[in-house]
């Protein structure tokens, strides 16, 4: 009975919390401002909706599972808005009008600018 | 626990047509990337409601597997569009 | 093979977590997956740094995680909610590292990745110039707030993963001085 109820509970904040990031998807003005949304709230939410569905599960075996799948999404999203940004900011991608001060100084990537697609 | 699991897999449905919004209309690709990259997760999170409903393991392979391609997909999309230019 | 011995393991225990079933069977494939995994990624590049773990630093990195992801969200859900240009002023930074370990330069990147307000955005480690990191601040105040925060997560992480460089000299003056380094 307790499992159950913290098990819905931890569903239902993980699902309001993907809710938001898609939210934000579409309500943020630029692309770095999405990919916070998309990298944080996503991958809370994620993980504790995997948690509330761990505790609901009746083989240990698929804990285990579970909790890989929530330590590779904890690995893998900041990596992939890592590089997405990366590849934006190199594409010359526009920031929003409330950006004030843009640090960062593109040097080409010595990987792709070699390569030419023809 | 069943209203629970319906209340949510109907929130997951409207994130789903948000991330599928913004990948519709996002200007750039790293957009329509990182759209597509959430909607991955929140598909995976529709499966995980699913798995806890049911309660046993049969669908906890398949958020294993969905997870991480989606991952490598978006890192797929990200070195294509750095060597294309992301009109 | 120039990996670590935790790579090894973690890809070991990874394995069995995947198979979900510790058996003779899992137990001997999994040594041979995880020689194969580590023999075709032994073509990409490795770093010569080597780290000393400790596991106080360890767990007080991981505590100082949870409360700032959570943190992060909520925020992030008051923005999202609430777009007003105060909460949306954006920038993007330029903050100084102190060291070039790639791996703990990797752990504090994707810590800013899931802290309150920040993303990274690029990583340069290379030679001549400073070790920098680069960020995009959402809610963004000032520069030095921003830069104090990286320069306090990197504090942390070097407090549960320490460069061997590094650890000598914490270790006392008596130990033998590593050109370059500087305490």
């Amino acid at each position: 009975m307790i499992a159950d109820i913290a098990s819905a509970l931890l569903i239902v904040l993980g699902t309001l919390l993907t809710l938001v990031a898609a939210l934000g998807l579409v309500r943020l003005p630029d692309f770095f401002a999405r990919g916070h949304a998309a990298t944080k709230a996503a991958t809370l939410g994620l993980s504790l909706t995997l948690s509330g569905a761990a505790i609901q599960m009746s083989n240990r075996g698929d804990v285990a599972k579970l909790a890989l799948a929530v330590i590779a999404q904890f690995l893998t999203a900041p990596v992939a808005s890592h590089l997405l940004g990366r590849t934006a900011h190199r594409t010359g991608i526009a920031l929003s009008e409330h950006t004030v001060l843009d640090e960062l100084v593109d040097e080409p990537d010595p990987t792709t600018v070699a390569k030419d697609l023809k | 626990m069943n209203v629970v699991v319906i209340v949510c897999i109907i929130v997951s449905v409207v994130s789903a047509g948000l991330c599928i919004a913004r990948a519709l209309l996002g200007p750039t690709v790293p957009d329509r990337a990182i759209a597509l990259d959430a909607l991955v997760v929140v598909l995976v999170n529709g499966i995980g409601i699913m798995a806890a409903r049911d309660g046993d393991g049969l669908l906890v392979d398949a958020i294993l597997v969905i997870g991480l391609l989606g991952f490598v997909a978006t890192l797929a999309v990200s070195r294509f569009t750095e060597s294309r230019g992301s009109s | 093979m120039n990996v670590p011995r935790g790579v090894a393991v973690a890809c070991y225990v990874a394995w069995l977590a995947m198979w979900a079933d510790i058996s003779v069977p899992n137990i001997l494939s999994g040594i041979v997956a995880v020689a194969v995994v580590l023999w075709v990624s032994s073509a990409l590049p490795t770093s010569t740094i080597r780290h000393r773990l400790h596991p106080v630093g360890l767990a007080g990195l991981f505590g100082h995680f949870v409360r700032l992801l959570v943190l992060s969200n909520w925020t992030l859900v008051k923005t999202t909610l609430h777009p007003t240009p105060t909460a949306l002023r954006s920038a993007i930074i330029a903050a100084p590292l102190t060291q070039r370990s790639p791996l703990v330069s990797t752990i504090v990147a994707n810590f800013i990745s899931l802290t309150p307000g920040t993303l990274t955005l690029d990583v340069r480690l290379d030679e001549p110039d400073e070790p920098m990191l680069y960020l995009h601040v959402l809610g963004f105040t000032d520069v030095e707030a921003a830069r104090a925060d990286v320069a306090q997560i990197e504090r942390w992480v070097l407090a549960a993963v320490t460069p061997r460089a590094l650890a000598d000299i914490a270790d006392g003056p008596h130990r033998a001085t590593v050109e370059g380094a500087t305490p």
